[in-house]
Order: C-alpha cells, then structure tokens, then sequence
C-alpha cells in the first residue's frame, strides 16, 4: 500500500498515478482541493487504473473547545506570545499594513473594504474570512491562518461541518487530521467530532475490515498492479 | 469519510506543545505515547497513522520540540502489537535506501500488523540527509525514477498462495521476488506470506 504526500508537482503526479492508493495534500480551500484531487484521479486514470484506488486526504489542524475564544485563548498559552511579529505577515496576506502595536484591534470598517487575499500566499482567503468575522489581529493569527494546514478551533459540530463541507464537495475522500496537542487534542476530537459525523452518517461507525486496504476501501492487491506492467490486462 | 492521523513527535501541532501542561517533554523518544496516540486512533475508528521521517538532526527544537528521531519501522513494529485495526504508514526514502531493505522491511511490517502496512514514497533532496549517507544530493530526474525500481522489487513472481504442481517447496502464500533495475539491482529472492485481503468495496458514504 504506497501513498505518496506533497504538492501535485508532474514528477509525483506521475508517481502517485501510477503506484499511490493515498495522495496527503497541502491545500486550503475547497476550490483548490476539488482542482488537485482532480488532478490526482486524472493521472490514475491516465495510468490505467480506476480513479477511486488514489485516495486523496486533505491536512486538517484541529483545536477542539467548548467555544471558539476558549479554544483560542489555550492555543495562545501554549504557543506564548508569538503573535507581534507575525502581524506584518498578515498585513501582506490582506493587502494591508498592519503594525503590532494595533494587535488587540479588530480591522477597521475601512481596512476590511480595501482587504483583499493576496494571490502569493493560498492561505489568504481563509484569513480574509477570519478577519471579516471581526476578530482582533491578535485572535486571526491564533486561529492559525499562518500554519502547514487549514485549522479549525472550536466546538465538535464548527470541526465537523469543515470536515462534511469538504467531502460532500468532493474535495476530499478523508482527511489526515493534526491535533493541536498529541494526546489530549486526538482525545477531544475522537470525544467530540467522531460521533457527530457518525450522526451524520458521513464517517462509518466501526471498521469495515481489519487491513489497511478494506479501512480505504480499496480492492484487493498483491505486488504491482498486472494493468501498469501486463498490457494485454489493461481494462481501460 | 475516511480519517488518519499523524505520530510524529507526541507532542502536538502547536508550537511549543512540547512544555504544553500535560504534555511530557520526553515524549519524543516515547514508544508508550506512541502507543497511548494509535489506540485512542483505533477509538475513532481513523483508518490510519502517518509517521513522517527526515533522516538527520533538524533545528527548530525551541519551538517544535524534538521529532523525527526515532527509526519509523521499529517505532510502528512496536505499535502494530499493541493494536489490531489502524494503518501504519511510515515515510520512507527512495533516494537513499537501498530497494531491498525498504521493500523486507515494509513487508515484515506488514506481516507483522496483518495487512496494515502502508509506505510514504519521497524522494529526498536534503543535504544533511545526504551527509548521512555520505551522498551527493541526486538531481530530480534521478529522484523521482528511483521510486518506480524500489515499487517495481516488490513484485511477486509467483502465484501467490496457489500450489503449482511440481513446485511443493513453495509454501502456501509465499512469493518470490526477482528484479534487476538500472543502477539498482534487486537480486536476492525473499520469502513472504501473503497477507490476504477480502474484496470488499463499500459505498462512498460510508467509508
């Protein structure tokens, strides 16, 4: 069982097509992930295989808390006062000039008009979404709108409509999850947004099978592919 | 809806999560909270945990903590034992390790875990990675063709599992494997057991 993680560059696409039956990506919109999970079932396509062997995972950051300020009040004790040389950063991602000394201000109602995400950093439009919603500069950067992957803080159902979203469009076959703290963060989330998507009847309740394959729900496979080395078995 | 999750350093995402209250900093040499992570995993049901590896001593300790510094085969033989469901994926690198040992050591993992294996392919193009194998950095063409000659060693040449007349030394579900590459050579014939997988292809919401 090979996966393969990392931007959808030709040399890995060509890779991923032909071996991978997991792709982990690093995207941030829902937009962006349909494009790249297209592309992704494209080059298995284009390498004979069936689209649904390659299952495409999105990163997803995760605090779980009772609400979003508490949620962000514990990532800012934990990570300490990190946020004031961050803010000219996220002045650029706004097409803004933000200064630390106006860290616990929300943007202006001006500011917010002349906002834009700016096209060199993907994580700008979630950061464009995060200060539209009237937090303080200091309360955006906890939201951690600067980190590896899209985050979400907050209760059980905020994590799990990100999760439903982005499935149910398709941008995601699953999700590689990273807690913001190892034990008690995975804890929370299996505590708090497992059984909500179970609810749902978007995530199973119990595993299908017992080996890695049947858990992706992918066919039975033993060595190389015959269709990527055996041309008169190629079916598509 | 498939989830996986990520052992890493046992700390956290969060920067600083290494001296978070409840967080022991020793946990980036701990097989026990690599363990305590996979079970809880096992309890949501996710159907897999991803353990990155970079083969050299990174910076960044002060904010990040420690990671990466134990070997991810050992670290996830460990944790196959002590669970019975979730997948255990360990990044492994193309560019440095020979086809032979990457491919005995993914299939005795995956022996081991009865059919949980899964290997990472990267290529690798950092330099202090090289320096531990004493290695000039490849350049990317030759980076992304080494994967498909270690993918290409693992190919059975046998009908696994299938008594062929005449061939009675061939355990049942054994393979063997025989390939010759470019600059690689993958000559040695291995022994394996299948581990066999029922076809069974659920619909996409339930995944």
């Amino acid at each position: 069982m090979i996966f393969t993680a990392g931007g959808p560059s030709p040399h890995l696409l060509s890779i991923a097509g032909r071996y991978a039956n997991g792709f982990i990506a690093e995207v941030w919109t829902i937009e962006e992930a349909r494009a790249q999970r297209a592309m992704v079932r494209e080059a298995a396509r284009a390498a004979g295989r069936d689209p649904d062997e390659i299952k495409y995972f999105a990163g997803v950051m995760t605090t779980v808390a009772a609400t979003v300020r508490e949620g962000l009040d514990r990532r800012m004790a934990v990570t300490g006062d990190v946020a004031p040389q961050r803010v000219r950063m996220l002045g650029q991602m706004l097409g803004l000039r933000l200064e630390p000394s106006r860290i616990d201000d929300p943007l202006t109602a001006d500011e917010l008009a002349r906002a834009y995400a700016a096209p060199v950093d993907p994580r700008s439009e979630i950061a464009l979404r995060v200060a539209r919603e009237g937090w303080s500069v200091r309360d955006i950067l906890a939201h951690g709108v600067i980190d590896f992957h899209p985050t979400v803080v907050g209760p059980g159902d905020l994590i799990a409509d990100h999760l439903q979203d982005w499935f149910e469009a398709e941008a995601a076959d699953g999700f590689w999850v990273i807690p913001d703290l190892a034990e008690s963060g995975l804890d929370a989330f299996v505590d708090n947004v497992v059984p909500i998507l179970r609810q749902r009847g978007v995530y199973p309740r119990d595993y299908v099978g017992s080996t890695l394959r049947e858990n992706l729900g992918l066919p039975a496979q033993y060595g190389l592919d015959p269709r990527l080395t055996d041309p008169a078995q190629t079916s598509n | 809806m498939i989830l996986g999750t990520m052992l890493g350093s046992s700390y956290g995402a969060l920067a600083g999560a290494w001296r978070a209250p409840g967080i022991d900093p020793g946990n980036f040499t701990s097989t026990d909270a690599q363990v305590r992570i996979s079970r809880t995993a096992e309890r949501g049901g996710f159907a897999f945990m991803f353990l990155p590896d970079f083969a050299a001593v990174r910076g960044g300790e002060e904010h990040a903590g420690l990671s990466m510094t134990m070997d991810p085969m050992l670290a996830l033989a460990a944790v196959a034992r002590e669970t019975s469901k979730v997948g255990l994926v360990a990044t492994g690198s193309t560019t440095f390790q020979e086809p032979y040992n990457l491919a005995r050591q993914y299939k005795a993992l995956d022996v081991m875990s009865h059919g949980r294996a899964g290997w990472n392919a990267v290529t690798t193009s950092d330099p202090a990675v090289a320096a531990n194998y004493g290695r000039p950095v490849a350049d990317r063409s030759e980076r992304y063709h080494a994967p498909t000659r270690r993918s290409s060693s693992s190919r059975p040449s046998g009908a696994a599992g299938e008594g062929t007349p005449g061939s009675g030394i061939r355990p049942p579900g054994a393979t063997s494997t025989r390939r010759r590459s470019g600059r690689s050579t993958c000559g040695a014939i291995t022994w394996r057991p299948e581990v066999r997988c029922r076809s069974r292809r659920p619909s996409r919401a339930s995944r």
